[in-house]
């Protein structure tokens, strides 16, 4: 029955062809969305992981990382629990960028103490993540170059703040993007205070580090108050990922999108074995008229759907990466991972059982009688 | 061992709401070394009579046998076991698969009866060098005439070695000249433990049949050996 299935999918060239590219186009746009809604995932909490720590103290009622008051070290309790190795202040907010011809571009300030400053900005392309000082010396990233309207990488090129702050840029990085797609610029807290007009011991964030990561809970407990939060970072990364994902509507966007395009590719998988009975009706009758058992005939279809989806999932590999490409070059993310592979070939295992068993249970009613006129 | 054959049956069906009676208490025994055509006008019950037989439906009441398996008594898989290991069938509009070669249509029924890969490239072979088509071994059935097709048909009932050959008009879509090699090839499988039996409208069988039955209405009205 392989042989049979092989040379009739061979003998409908043309049928086939337009199948498997339909089907991997289908299953390319599955792949890609769930990668693009994992990279928008990864880009909204990246910022807390890369900084790290284990509980993130802040202004009561902050349920993302970009939109926190700035909280005082005065207003922390004087007696932190022992089980706190550290404390880092971090300064996330907005300012603005004043282009050539007067008008402004809005930029996510990150400010960061010197013991963060082996962390952020990461995947560095040019300079040196620890010469980012208070000096005003600054890090970007790659995809931001041309929208600050800065030159080559933009290493050693002036910023113009609307404060009239100056800064440069000492260190460029590859793929450090926020969610909003706003440009980041990392900068020493001092730079950060004094851009942002914030008292000396101010900061969005105070990061603690934890002797023992166990013992998060309790020190969260010990510090949150009528004014301060104290999450653990997860916390905080999954209430940011939650408003940025979940409350944008972009999640439920590419999760409708990935299951429409999931259903069109197994709508055209069980068509085309519906057509595949139909065209072949008198051929399978005759087969079943000359003893074929049901599992053969079962066999029979299993091969064809088996083999278009194989060469489906072939392709759709090639599209998804093209794609994902091309994505990434205006600045959008794909993270294409193990995760979006599996619910991928998940979707695609079950059209093709799908349509195995639709095919086999419409190719067991055929009637042999048919094959008398 | 009786070969083919059944007894009382009669086959009824509801069309629109109307009862028909498409076999009424039809008794029928093949033996060995017969060849019996079945004839009547259209819509006398030849086709059902042959369904019956070959096991594709069971009576509403009544036995029907396939080389002593009793088909009435089996069910849809059991009846295609039976089918698969006695039966080859030759139909009216050959049905073969326009995706295969004349070979591959024929090593497709080999390999459902379980024939090795190198038994069915031999036996197809085998089969198709029998009915004349030594030459057109690998031709898809679109590149072969319609009296070819027929033969390939003819060489796809026969590869398998069964005991019975049940054909539905045969010769009526082809030419006289393959008409009468398949007749040649059919009269040669005839011997004392096989038999064949044709549903038909084709006077040119007349002269090669052993036994003629003729149905009218769903009964047999006559069942005589042909005049010579």
């Amino acid at each position: 029955m392989r042989r049979v299935a092989l040379a009739t999918l061979r003998h409908d060239l043309v049928r086939t062809v337009l199948l498997v590219a339909g089907l991997a186009s289908a299953w390319a746009l599955v792949t890609v969305q769930l990668g693009l809604r994992r990279g928008f995932e990864l880009a909204s909490r990246g910022l807390l992981d890369h900084v790290g720590g284990d509980v993130w103290v802040s202004a009561r009622g902050v349920k993302v990382i970009d939109d926190a008051e700035p909280v005082l070290a005065s207003v922390l309790p004087v007696s932190l629990d022992p089980c706190v190795l550290r404390r880092r202040p971090l300064v996330v907010d907005f300012a603005q960028v004043r282009l050539s011809d007067g008008s402004l571009v809005t930029v996510q300030i990150v400010g960061v103490d010197p013991a963060s400053r082996d962390r952020v900005p990461w995947s560095v392309l040019a300079g040196v993540r620890g010469e980012i000082d208070s000096a005003g010396l600054v890090g970007i990233d790659a995809a931001d170059v041309s929208r600050l309207e800065l030159k080559g990488q933009g290493m050693g090129q002036a910023l113009r703040l609307r404060t009239g702050v100056p800064l440069r840029v000492g260190v460029v990085s590859r793929g450090a993007r926020n969610f909003t797609q706003t440009p980041y610029v990392f900068v020493d807290i001092e730079t950060a205070r004094r851009v942002l007009g914030l008292p000396s011991d101010g900061a969005s964030f105070w990061v603690l580090d934890l002797r023992d990561p166990s013992c998060a809970a309790a020190v969260s407990r010990s510090i949150q108050g009528p004014s301060l939060a104290a999450p653990p970072r997860e916390e905080l990364a999954l209430s940011t990922t939650r408003a940025r994902i979940e409350g944008s509507g972009i999640g439920l966007l590419l999760t409708v999108g990935s299951l429409m395009a999931g259903a069109v590719g197994a709508a055209a998988l069980l068509q085309s074995t519906m057509t595949l009975v139909r065209t072949h009706l008198r051929e399978i009758a005759t087969i079943r008229a000359l003893g074929a058992r049901r599992s053969e005939l079962a066999v029979f279809v299993a091969w064809q759907a088996g083999i278009v989806s194989v060469l489906a999932a072939v392709l759709a590999l090639a599209l998804a990466s093209a794609l994902a490409k091309l994505l990434e070059g205006a600045g959008l993310s794909v993270v294409v991972d193990a995760w979006s592979w599996a619910v991928g070939l998940g979707i695609a295992l079950t059209s093709t059982i799908t349509a195995a068993l639709v095919g086999a249970r419409l190719l067991g009613r055929v009637d042999p009688r048919e094959v008398l006129e | 061992m009786r070969l083919s054959g059944c007894e009382g049956v009669t086959h009824e069906f509801d069309d629109a709401g109307s009862p028909v009676v498409a076999l009424a208490n039809v008794s029928l025994d093949v033996a060995g070394g017969e060849l019996v055509l079945l004839v009547g006008p259209s819509g006398s019950g030849k086709s059902t009579l042959l369904s019956v037989l070959g096991g594709l439906m069971k009576p509403t009441r009544g036995a029907a046998w396939l080389c002593d398996t009793p088909l009435t008594e089996l069910d849809a898989e059991g009846r295609a076991r039976a089918r698969r290991e006695h039966l080859g069938f030759v139909f009216q509009s050959f049905h073969l698969f326009g995706a295969l070669s004349a070979r591959g249509n024929v090593e497709c029924v080999l390999e459902m009866k379980g024939a090795s890969r190198r038994d069915q490239v031999g036996m197809a072979e085998r089969a198709l060098r029998q009915v004349g088509l030594g030459a057109r071994l690998d031709h898809l059935p679109a590149q072969l005439s319609g009296g070819e097709r027929q033969r390939v048909a003819l060489a796809r009932a026969l590869a398998t070695a069964p005991r019975v050959i049940f054909g539905d008009e045969p010769t009526s879509s082809i030419d006289a000249k393959s008409a009468s090699l398949v007749l040649e090839v059919l009269q040669g499988f005839v011997d004392a433990s096989r038999c064949v039996v044709l549903a038909t409208h084709d006077p040119r069988l007349y002269p090669i049949a052993t036994r003629i039955v003729t149905l009218e209405n769903g009964a047999i009205v006559d069942d005589r050996a042909p005049s010579r």
